[in-house]
């Protein structure tokens, strides 16, 4: 399945590096593809493009802080997690996305 | 009904509005900080320039409280939420209750427009509700700050720059002391942040020590467990080798706690015990020898602007090898078995 990313922390730099990184790397040993933002304080934002969320079959957040333009995921399935919990345990939230998934498939 | 779910839900969520304000106010306080700092290097000089450049330093410093509590409101109420919140934040700054009062205002006034925002009106009075809205809540809200919680508030950021003028020697250890064990004990967590928010809030009463502090221990766990991954190979796993020898540069060029989270990821308890008491030991040297930090960023561009270069090295020196021998000590008396730890790794 195409997900998208988005991760945020405090200053930008770490955290959200951090989850992007194993969030990442727990997808592609899955064979899923991953558009990633990051987003923070002292971040420049690499916005994702319009059509890898119209792409994406499911949307994480994994957050510290407010994401910005929340406002562009609205009718997609969306997966809400802690930034903290992506750095530490990204295999359960991979087991949760695909969970998401079928569940959304099946339907 | 909805409101009782909802005000459960924002209330839950107040760390990460929390955050949010903080997350927005960093840049505000580097310019400024920044700007401000550099402008020091023109005291003796004429040049229009160095007045410039402190005078915008001072925006940028005198802006931050507001920022905060505009944007802690933002993350709760949406946009409705941040006009109030900035109202608020300048009224805090201006009653004198500072960091504190602008973290309580913003949280206040975020929540009520929130709560605000979800009243039912017949159709025809919706829209103007819309208006209403921000008005209510910031009169409601900047009234209670004024009468009600400004004047204890006021008096108790007034002792507290009371308390750190006077601050002697013990005094700063014992405080180095407080803050490198909260800093120490979550790699930029909660704990981390409330040392870390302190010391701004310090900042806003002009004074720099705890600042100093937060600067030195800042990359004692990062630096702390890299350096004993070097001194005994033999404990750690290929994969924390690699990582160390790829972050110890990163740690002192970026200067980051975060940095340290994989390399105690797997053994958590005795790295924690052992960045506890490395930043124990650098947080009491910082705050003996009073070291001043005039500000907040981090890394390579703090070098600039301590009070004593050599109070830092000397703390953060200190701090790093308390790290790394008491984690090699825990480690070498525990029987972590590396071999089976590397082979579930690979089997990932």
């Amino acid at each position: 399945m195409k997900i998208a990313l988005i991760t945020s922390c405090m200053a930008g730099i770490a955290h959200s590096k951090m989850a992007a990184t194993a969030l990442k790397k727990e997808a592609e040993k899955r064979g899923h593809q991953m558009s990633i933002e990051e987003q923070g304080g002292h971040k420049v934002p690499v916005k994702l493009k319009p059509e890898e969320i119209e792409e994406a079959d499911i949307i994480i957040i994994a957050k510290a802080v407010t994401i910005s333009g929340k406002d562009r995921f609205k009718n997609k399935p969306t997966l809400d997690v802690s930034v903290n919990k992506a750095v530490r345990k990204p295999k359960e939230i991979m087991d949760k996305a695909e969970e998401l998934y079928n569940n959304i498939e099946n339907k | 009904m909805s409101f009782v779910k909802d005000t459960k839900e924002v209330f839950r969520e107040t760390g990460l509005h929390f955050r949010t304000g903080v997350s927005y106010m960093l840049p505000i306080l580097l310019i400024g900080g920044l700007l401000g700092s550099v402008s020091m290097l023109g005291t003796n000089s004429d040049a229009e320039i160095w007045k410039v450049l402190k005078h915008i330093g001072e925006i940028g410093m005198s802006f931050f409280v507001p920022m905060m509590a505009a944007y802690i409101a933002y993350s709760m109420a949406d946009t409705p939420g941040l006009a109030p919140g900035f109202i608020v934040g300048i009224l805090a700054n201006e009653t004198q209750s500072g960091y504190l009062g602008a973290l309580l205002g913003g949280i206040l006034v975020g929540y009520i427009t929130f709560m605000l925002l979800k009243i039912e009106l017949p159709k025809l009075w919706q829209s103007s509700w819309g208006m209403v809205i921000p008005v209510v809540s910031t009169t409601i809200v900047s009234l209670f700050l004024v009468f009600i919680v400004g004047p204890p508030l006021a008096i108790m950021m007034e002792s507290m720059s009371v308390f750190f003028s006077n601050l002697s020697e013990s005094g700063g250890a014992a405080l180095g002391g407080i803050m490198g064990i909260l800093g120490g004990f979550d790699y930029g967590g909660p704990f981390s942040k409330t040392q870390s928010t302190f010391a701004t809030a310090a900042m806003d009463l002009n004074v720099f020590t705890p600042l100093g502090i937060t600067g030195a221990i800042v990359t004692i766990p990062p630096l702390g467990l890299c350096l004993a991954t070097f001194l005994s190979p033999k404990l750690y796993t290929k994969t924390e080798k690699d990582y160390a020898k790829s972050s110890w540069l990163y740690s002192l060029i970026a200067g980051f706690t975060e940095i340290a989270i994989p390399l105690a990821m797997n053994d958590l308890i005795r790295a924690t015990v052992a960045t506890v008491a490395g930043c124990l030991v650098g947080g009491s040297i910082a705050g003996f020898f009073a070291l001043e930090l005039y500000t907040p960023v981090l890394g390579i561009p703090q070098w600039f602007f301590y009070n004593n270069i050599y109070v830092y090295i000397g703390s953060v020196v200190s701090g790093v090898i308390t790290t790394a021998l008491l984690v090699n000590l825990l480690k070498s008396i525990s029987n972590r078995d590396i071999k089976a730890i590397e082979a579930s790794e690979e089997s990932i």
